[in-house]
């Protein structure tokens, strides 16, 4: 399959997603080489054959023609229409990843990359993957947008800062191939070039006990928690009443957007995912959203942890017991019109601003209860 | 066009107004000499010339920036500068080229020159503020120069944050104030056009008979007043985030950078229609005239323009298939942006059916329309593979992108300016260019940006960055060629400009319509008087009555009437040799009397 589709011009094949690609470029490029070729050709040709005072039959000239017009407005559109029905199944098929996939860890800096792989072992500027793996990469930059390219693979994301961005692949062929930082990112941009190894199993895992070995994402955030006073509210049994953190990831939780002027208790809940988005938002801009019926005392991290340590934390956050999560049905659509039960199937407890609202009323935070003074969120 | 105009400048009458030197004796060139007369000028024609020169100006200091760029890329570690100052240089060959060159070029100078002469009336709706927008576009560009000669700017022309906020330690702050400025200028052409061609047109001037110069101008400047506020927006809030920290786009103050992408192209996307929007405006004119036809599908053409301008506005999301920008909406920018393709499409169709069954004739202008014409289709048809979603994560931010877009703003854009330059040259100034080294200059334009830009596909297709001061080795060959290409084409752009400037002292008188072209424009003396028509013109037709057929018939009757005269005129020589050896004359020589004068303006 990889050698069937080779453009003379196209870098090599190295991921299982490259030969279709290719194949599409290649009808791309057949579709513009025929119409630019059309265009060139009928203009000399016309510009020659009608040239002024050669002896040709000029009699009666169409004007104007609705049919033909209507012809080569169609036939584009349909050409256009089928490269993008094309184009854009191959695009979210290839969004799609697989389950297995093992995820490293990507840190984008001004000018360089910071690669780790699962176990802990990081390198600069070089990423060594074994063939056949479906490999994850989670990015997220320090500083600027950067970008992560690399030709072999025909993919490229970018890596934005405060921003999760995931990219996937299965490498086909051992070799070493191009990385490329495709987003203009300063003075040093086009030194922040790299290596992607691809390698044969065995060798991968040799490769992968040996160098610079550092405590896994997870390991090092779960560090992070303790160190950085997280555990001290946010564990079981701690004496601030904080919200529990285990199996967040994923879930929909109840938040209220904080309004200027508004006491807290007023404002109405609603339920979001806590993705990466929240997770990181929750720990560098916790006045932004609150989770419910807690009170807005989580200081900033903002200033605290780089970039690379929220992303640790996040990683640990992840992973922590999604079995210890409350085991209940979680209701499935996004209405705010929570009830106190809803409220306790999603944080283990009814706050205190919501008690006595009946179900259903909980998106309104009844004006008469006092807020939760105790408690403190997210 | 067919028009009844009282004051015809070619009944005998007015021929005694001709001056001296062969042109007309008033006109706008010869209104005034001081600066006064310049600086506070409120005729169109005289700001229009205002805004070439500086134009001029601004588009060899973006060259300067490219020359730079390229020479560099000789070598893969960089030929003659650091990474610092190629970052600067190629972003002030893109700051300057888009905000103070493309967006203005085509609008300022021959839509300022001309929209009041075609649409038969004697100014713009608004003078003052015609002249307001030069001096806001002159005064940022002083800004834009003025910082980026003392420090320059390293962002490249699409200031992305939070590099441009928060990382960046050049005069990034000053050039867009710089860019800001020049956007006001843009929205006040753009309102004095759309009020002059609803209020100003002639009389019997219907929307139908415009011209479809004046069609595409129109919907230019419906871009230009929609878009650019959103871009002033985005600017100003880039300066507020880098002066005083308020996060609008960088993390770390709570903002979003993605989101200054999505407001940044809201306004940059649609600028490349007001870019090349003005450019087929030229083409359809030149087209016309030369293949001495109506354009084929006149009202198809027109709607196109319109189609162009609604539809630019809701693709801008194409730019940012590799963020985090959601696959939805992803989906269907890609799919409005297949679908944008379709009227440019329409309109290079229909310019080359125009050809069928014309009598054509390959001057200066319709060189370079013709090269517009296919080159621009390269352009629009390398866009499919940005538009489609799974080949652009591969090409986004590559020297495919590079080579794309400059085969629509130089092989597009910029070509039409130069045939739309040569095109009006004897209108605007009343003298002819040199033809000859004309059609040389628009060959070398052609091969030399060919050679600049093709091997660009080849590059990004292998994967070579863009924005890259160092690059890895095997893409030297790619950059070699390339660097050759743009010398070739610096000749190109260096050629007219010197034959121009000669031709104002030294080129032929051109008479009102040298190119017997049908529009209004040709119907004043060349260069036309301050007010353009001493009355006003009352409209008949539609704007493109030329006839193929028949034209070729005046050029027959020509031909023969040429081959004549040849003959008498061997006639007469061997009769002047048999006269010389003392032969006595026989009968006197046929009187020559109506020897037709060479490329003599015949009137409309």
């Amino acid at each position: 399959m990889q050698t069937f589709a080779k453009f003379p011009f196209l870098p090599p094949q190295a991921s299982s997603g490259a030969a279709e690609i290719d194949y599409l470029l290649i009808a791309l490029n057949a579709v513009a080489i025929f119409f630019s070729a059309g265009i060139f050709v009928a203009l000399i040709w016309l510009a020659v054959y009608y040239r002024q005072g050669n002896k040709v039959n000029r009699a009666n000239p169409v004007l104007h023609s609705t049919s033909i017009e209507v012809i080569w407005t169609v036939i584009p559109l349909l050409i256009c229409l089928g490269l993008f029905a094309w184009a854009t199944a191959l695009f979210l098929n290839q969004r799609r990843i697989p389950a297995n996939a093992m995820e490293i860890h990507v840190v984008g800096k001004q000018w360089m990359w910071k690669l780790q792989q699962p176990n802990g072992r990081w390198e600069m500027n070089q990423l060594h993957v074994p063939v056949g793996q479906p490999i994850r990469l989670a990015m997220t930059s320090e500083d600027v947008i950067h970008s992560f390219f690399v030709p072999a693979f025909r993919l490229k994301t970018d890596v934005i800062p405060g921003q999760f961005t995931y990219l996937w692949f299965k490498p086909t062929r051992p070799g070493t191939y191009h990385l490329f930082c495709a987003e203009f990112c300063g003075t040093e941009h086009s030194k922040m070039r790299g290596k992607v190894i691809v390698m044969e199993r065995t060798a991968y895992q040799k490769w992968l006990n040996e160098g610079n070995q550092a405590e896994a994402a997870v390991q090092v955030g779960a560090g992070l928690f303790q160190k950085h006073g997280c555990s001290g509210c946010h564990n079981p049994g701690s004496s601030v009443r904080a919200p529990m953190l285990a199996g967040i990831f994923g879930r929909q939780v109840p938040i209220q957007i904080p309004k200027q002027g508004t006491p807290l208790s007023q404002i109405k809940a609603e339920t979001i995912t806590a993705d990466n988005r929240y997770l990181y938002d929750s720990i560098v801009l916790p006045e932004k959203e609150i989770a419910a019926g807690y009170r807005a005392i989580m200081p900033t991290y903002r200033n605290r942890l780089t970039n690379e340590e929220v992303f640790q934390l996040v990683a640990y956050l992840r992973s922590m017991g999604r079995a210890d999560a409350p085991k209940t049905n979680l209701r499935q659509d996004n209405t705010n019109t929570l009830g106190a039960s809803d409220y306790e199937a999603r944080v283990g407890f009814i706050p205190e601003n919501i008690k006595g609202n009946g179900v259903g009323g909980g998106g309104r935070a009844g004006s008469n209860v006092a807020p939760a003074n105790e408690r403190t969120g997210p | 066009m067919s028009a009844i105009t009282a004051g015809d400048p070619l009944i005998p009458g007015r021929r005694s107004a001709t001056g001296e030197d062969g042109l007309p004796r008033e006109n706008y060139l010869n209104a005034g000499y001081d600066l006064k007369s310049w600086f506070f000028t409120l005729d169109h024609k005289r700001i229009a010339i205002l805004y070439l020169i500086s134009l001029t100006v601004m588009f060899a200091i973006g060259g300067f920036g490219a020359m730079v760029v390229r020479l560099n890329l000789l070598t893969p570690n960089g030929l003659i500068v650091r990474p610092q100052t190629y970052n600067r240089m190629f972003s002030m060959h893109g700051v300057v080229m888009v905000f103070f060159f493309l967006v203005p070029s085509i609008p300022a100078v021959l839509g300022n020159f001309l929209l009041p002469l075609m649409l038969g009336t004697r100014d713009l709706a608004f003078p003052k503020l015609n002249l307001l927008s030069w001096y806001l576009y002159v005064v940022g560009a002083l800004i834009a120069i003025i910082a980026m000669i003392f420090g320059g700017v390293d962002t490249g022309w699409t200031f992305y944050a939070p590099l441009s906020t928060q990382y960046s330690y050049d005069n990034v702050s000053l050039v867009i104030a710089g860019a800001f400025l020049a956007g006001f200028s843009s929205i006040l052409t753009g309102l004095n056009f759309i009020v002059t061609v609803h209020k100003m047109r002639a009389p019997g001037l219907t929307w139908f008979r415009l011209p479809l110069f004046i069609w595409s101008i129109y919907a230019t400047s419906l871009i230009q007043v929609l878009a650019t506020p959103v871009l002033a927006i985005t600017l100003l809030a880039l300066v507020v985030e880098r002066v005083f920290h308020v996060g609008f786009f960088d993390p770390k103050l709570g903002g979003d950078p993605v989101l200054m992408q999505h407001m940044f192209w809201f306004y940059s996307h649609p600028a490349v229609y007001i870019m090349i929007l003005p450019g087929m405006a030229v083409i359809s004119e030149i087209v016309a005239c030369f293949s001495r036809k109506p354009i084929f599908g006149y009202k198809f053409v027109a709607f196109a323009s319109l189609g162009i301008a609604v539809i630019s506005f809701l693709v801008w999301g194409h730019h940012m298939f590799t963020t985090s920008q959601s696959p939805f909406a992803a989906t269907v920018f890609s799919f409005l942006s297949f679908i944008v393709a379709i009227p440019s499409a329409i309109k290079v169709f229909n310019w080359t059916a125009t050809l069928h069954k014309g009598s054509i004739q390959l001057t200066t202008p319709m060189l370079y329309a013709l090269s517009f014409i296919g080159l621009f289709t390269i352009g629009g048809l390398t866009g499919l593979h940005l538009a489609s979603m799974a080949a652009d994560v591969h090409l986004q931010d590559t020297y495919f992108v590079v080579a794309h877009f400059h085969y629509v703003m130089v092989g597009g854009a910029m070509t039409a300016f130069l045939g739309g330059m040569h095109f009006w040259w004897p209108k605007i100034f009343g003298r002819m260019y040199p033809e000859s080294w004309g059609k040389a200059s628009a060959i070398i334009v052609f091969v030399g940006f060919n050679l600049t830009f093709f091997p660009q596909f080849i590059m990004g297709i292998e994967g070579m960055p863009r924005r890259y001061a160092t690059y890895a080795e095997e893409f030297q060959l790619w950059h070699i060629l390339s660097t050759a290409g743009a010398s070739i084409m610096g000749l190109g752009f260096a050629l007219p400009f010197t034959y121009l400037l000669w031709s104002l002292k030294k080129g032929p008188i051109a008479g009102p319509n040298p190119f017997r072209a049908t529009g209004l424009e040709w119907q004043c003396p060349s260069p036309p008087p301050t007010l353009n028509f001493e009355k006003i013109p009352i409209v008949t037709t539609g704007p493109y009555a030329y006839s193929a057929e028949g034209d070729e018939l005046e050029h027959a009757e020509e031909q023969a009437q040429r081959a004549q005269l040849e003959l008498e005129l061997t006639r007469l020589q061997i009769a002047g040799d048999r006269v010389a050896e003392g032969v006595p004359l026989a009968t006197p020589g046929p009187a020559i009397s109506a020897v037709p004068e060479e490329d003599s303006p015949r009137g409309v």
